[in-house]
């Protein structure tokens, strides 16, 4: 089992307007990409599970002529509300580091 | 390939976005056109595919950037929540079956994305409100008895400071409404509700507490009070008068002015594209 985190070249979060916030999850190498694809570690359910957000919520794309995974959810607080804690949203991919990939 | 007017493709350039990849596709079905984006990239766009080709400062200054198919495709994942479906005002980019093909290390070809026309032109339409004004302050904890029952102590925190907010304004509801938020790093402070780790492992943690109410005053005066409160909050384990909570500044607070939010957030359908956007010429000399 490895970390998605040591496997990726760039796992980041970002705003995608100020409701949404995106997952990319980037990879240099073609192996690899496959490797972690066919794991079938990395599904809209898992990332409805980490979030804990509702499943409908949660889009999930295998992007792979760009080798990522990208993922987007509604924001809990709307971009630079009064409780929002991430003004750029660039801060909220950590938890995808340690899912572990077989 | 949907083939769009001319009218509809003059719309469209007034709407070019910064992106290599859109900024093609809004001059698709025109003679070959150069488009120099701010990804560095120069796009040749042909009627039914595009070249994007890296851009350096000289063949003689290394290092040359590099472009390659993986590099254009990463464009649709930045800040988009598809990467299919890129909603511009007058239609849909859709990328589903675009293909990315290197020419050599510099130029890559995209073929088969398609631009799906609005039936509507429409214009997005953004705003913010001012929502009143902010007093902050910042402290931190570092007693373990504290820490393990932050969650209870900032429950009983906030009832205390409702309750002596409402004596400080005799129950006045305008002059009392205001909204005390506190942050907790070194728990949940970066990600909120979204944070999956429960349990606090630092040793240390940092509170914000902020206060946003009708006037900088007023703000002031409950963050102020807030502070107080939660310097001295007893818990059970200490007898006596303790001070719970570390300020870094004297006097503790920090006005923050007046804050804002988003609210608005519409899809207006103009008669005309350029209705907002009024242009006047005028003739110089």
């Amino acid at each position: 089992m490895t970390k998605l985190g040591e496997l990726a070249r760039l796992i980041r979060s970002k705003n995608a307007g100020p409701f949404e916030l995106t997952f990319d999850i980037m990879f240099d190498d073609k192996d690899v990409f496959q490797r972690v694809k066919n794991s079938n570690a990395l599904s809209r359910e898992l990332i409805a599970d980490i979030y804990r957000v509702p499943l409908e919520d949660v889009r999930f794309f295998v992007v792979p002529a760009a080798l990522a995974f990208k993922a987007s959810i509604p924001r809990p607080r709307f971009q630079g509300d009064l409780l929002d804690s991430d003004v750029h949203g660039g801060q909220q991919y950590a938890p995808l580091i340690d899912i572990e990939i077989g | 390939m949907t083939q769009v007017s001319a009218d509809d493709r003059t719309e469209r350039e007034t709407h070019q976005t910064s992106k290599a990849v859109s900024a093609s596709i809004t001059n698709h079905a025109r003679p070959p056109t150069k488009v120099t984006s701010a990804a560095k990239s120069i796009a040749y766009v042909h009627p039914s595919f595009v070249t994007i080709t890296a851009v350096s400062t000289g063949d003689s200054q290394p290092p040359r950037l590099r472009c390659t198919p993986q590099s254009v495709a990463a464009h649709s994942l930045y800040e988009n929540s598809d990467p299919y479906r890129l909603v511009e005002s007058s239609g849909v980019l859709d990328l589903s079956a675009a293909e990315y093909a290197a020419l050599d290390d510099r130029r890559v070809r995209v073929c088969g994305s398609k631009f799906d026309a609005a039936q509507t032109y429409t214009i997005k339409l953004e705003g913010a409100e001012r929502v009143g004004y902010q007093s902050v302050v910042i402290g931190s904890i570092r007693d373990p008895y504290i820490i393990r029952q932050i969650e209870s102590w900032i429950s009983r925190l906030k009832q205390k400071v409702r309750e002596r907010a409402a004596e400080v304004f005799s129950g006045d509801r305008v002059l009392g409404e205001h909204l005390f938020n506190v942050r907790v790093y070194g728990k949940d402070g970066t990600m909120g509700p979204l944070e999956p780790v429960k349990k606090i492992t630092s040793h240390e943690i940092c509170l914000v507490m902020e206060v946003t109410a009708a006037t900088q005053e007023i703000a002031t005066t409950i963050v102020s009070l807030a502070r107080h409160i939660a310097l001295h909050l007893p818990i059970p384990e200490w007898n006596g008068f303790i001070t719970g909570m570390a300020c870094i500044y004297s006097p503790a607070y920090l006005e923050r002015g007046p804050v804002y939010r988003f609210s608005v957030n519409h899809v207006v359908e103009p008669d005309d594209p350029y209705e907002m956007f009024p242009i006047e010429y005028t003739n110089v000399g």
